[in-house]
């Protein structure tokens, strides 16, 4: 049987000023999972992350993660576990040089210092920041930053991996970087990665399967393909289908019978379906 | 107007080109150069004249010109923010002090009497402020800010002030640039002349709006730091040699120190 990595029960988290961000949420990411937690901006994403990590604590429900209740007893382990980017690298940066910040946290695990040395230069190595050990944060390009960021989460061995907004902010090529990255770093082991994103165009390229979260309730979750597609779930929660699939889609309406019942949703499928268009076109003419 | 403010105010506090230049004192040890600076301000304060501090005032010169700051700059920035305040808390030495009379100011019967020893006073004050000022200037465009936090670690410096020192040193800049896109912000929708009033008023608004702003970022790096570890300690390695030339420029500085002490014992007609 598959083991759950983290399980979400009837969560209801509100904030000070009496902001109900979260009611009634349930969810459960399996060991090994990439799962997207996908909804529009507000929707509660980001402190349902928080809550996963046990640095908010529910209103009401309880949140498991690797079979541990989070609360205050089980807080160390539960941190230990989980690796969290979050949203703006500025908020995780925040140490004088990136040496010092990719080190801080196998610091204060007391590792001894080669340890340190070694698991903060392979760190930054993953990330392609070698040579940047000096650099104040504030002098990284933002994409830059994204990865030092993610550097610090990998340089202590967590089983869960959250990102939140991976590819806020990100020029088109540091984009692909980062997914190229997203995607290495589950290759090295079994690590469950768990993404909230709005970005839809993302999800494809880096996550088996998706919640859909919409004014602080789960609205839907399912595999990429089932959700992605569904046009009346992603208009309940102010979004759209990803744009090639979108495309697809079209050429599928207009054209009955021609294209495949698969709509591809990644370029890789979109190339692989339009080649074979082509070769069928051409058959049918010869 | 306060976008270039802000402009000059970054440009002027935020120099790391000169660390990573290849000058004398970028070469030393940041824990000798900092003993060594420290003996350069207590020799400064140990004296009552002003030409042991002329002596230093050449010895910082010297350092300047070996470590390629341009002197311009480095006295437009040993100047500009705490000298300049110490001439203002100077300005009554001028008056109070009991000597010579050099010249009387006043209005309607009001008279103070400036003596020739209250101007010596007034500026042995701020020349041994500026002094002391230039020499700290020194180190910090000399030394990487991350080492200065390594050496403040290395001299047991109290945990929680390296601490709010790194993170504040971080973040001073993020917050620099936050208010200047505000600023720009504002000024990008000003179309005409604002009467000073509101524009008092709106720069009241954008100081209140970076406070909360800062508030809520801290909250964020604060959970952060707790998501990786953080428990109240930050640990840091920190290993760094003395060399040779380190221990020459230690004992070049103490002669410097020795110079200057012995220059104020020097029976030179009080100067």
């Amino acid at each position: 049987m598959d083991e759950v990595a983290v399980e979400v029960k009837d969560v209801k988290y509100v904030y000070p000023d009496g902001f109900v961000a979260l009611d009634g949420v349930s969810l459960k990411i399996m060991k090994g999972e990439r799962a997207a937690i996908l909804g529009p901006n507000g929707a509660g994403k980001s402190t349902l992350l928080m809550l996963m990590s046990g640095l908010f604590m529910p209103s009401r429900g309880e949140v498991n993660v690797l079979g541990v209740a989070v609360d205050e007893k089980n807080l160390h382990r539960i941190r230990k576990s989980i690796g969290l980017v979050f949203q703006d690298p500025d908020d995780q940066l925040f140490c004088p040089t990136l040496w010092e910040d990719v080190a801080f946290e196998p610091l204060n695990q007391g590792l001894p210092e080669e340890e340190v040395s070694t698991r903060t230069k392979e760190a930054l190595r993953s990330v392609r920041l070698e040579g940047y050990e000096d650099k104040p944060p504030h002098h990284l390009s933002a994409g830059e930053k994204k990865r030092a960021a993610i550097a610090t989460v990998l340089a202590m061995p967590h089983e869960i991996l959250i990102l939140d907004e991976p590819t806020a902010n990100l020029d088109p090529i540091s984009r692909i970087e980062l997914i190229g990255l997203v995607n290495s770093l589950r290759k090295n082991g079994n690590m469950t990665l768990i993404i909230a994103t709005h970005d839809v165009n993302l999800i494809p390229d880096i996550a088996d399967r998706v919640f859909v979260l919409s004014r602080g309730r789960v609205i839907t979750e399912g595999s990429v393909r089932n959700v992605l597609l569904n046009s009346r779930i992603m208009g309940e929660a102010s979004l759209e289908p990803p744009i090639i699939g979108r495309l697809f889609r079209l050429i599928a309406e207009k054209n009955k019978g021609v294209a495949s019942e698969a709509i591809p949703l990644t370029l890789d499928e979109a190339s692989y379906e339009i080649d074979r268009l082509i070769r069928r076109c051409k058959l049918n003419k010869s | 107007m306060l976008t270039s403010f802000l402009k000059t105010f970054q440009e002027l506090v935020y120099v790391e080109r000169f660390p990573a230049s290849k000058g004398v004192l970028q070469r030393i040890n940041p824990q000798v150069k900092l003993g060594c600076i420290v003996a350069f301000i207590l020799s400064a304060l140990a004296v009552r004249t002003i030409l042991p501090l002329a002596v230093l005032l050449v010895a910082l010169v010297i350092l300047c010109f070996l470590s390629k700051i341009p002197l311009k700059f480095f006295f437009v920035r040993a100047t500009v923010f705490i000298p300049i305040f110490a001439a203002a808390i100077a300005l009554p030495l001028l008056f109070i002090t009991p000597g010579r009379l050099l010249a009387e100011v006043g209005y309607a019967g009001l008279v103070a009497k400036v003596t020739i020893e209250g101007v010596y006073r007034a500026v042995q004050f701020t020349f041994r402020i500026w002094i002391c000022v230039a020499s700290l200037i020194l180190l910090v465009l000399t030394t990487k800010f991350s080492r200065l936090i390594q050496v403040m670690k290395s001299f047991k410096f109290p945990n929680v002030f390296i601490t709010m020192t790194a993170i504040t040193y971080r973040f001073i800049f993020l917050f620099i640039n936050e208010a200047y896109r505000m600023a720009l912000a504002k000024e990008s929708r000003t179309v005409v002349k604002e009467p000073r009033m509101r524009a008092i008023r709106a720069f009241a608004k954008m100081i209140a709006t970076l406070f909360i702003r800062s508030y809520e970022r801290g909250e964020r790096v604060y959970l952060a730091m707790i998501s990786r570890g953080y428990s109240g300690t930050v640990k840091s390695s920190s290993k760094m040699k003395i060399g040779l030339k380190d221990w020459f420029f230690a004992v070049a500085s103490m002669v410097v120190c020795l110079l200057v002490l012995s220059v104020e014992y020097l029976p030179l007609g009080g100067w």
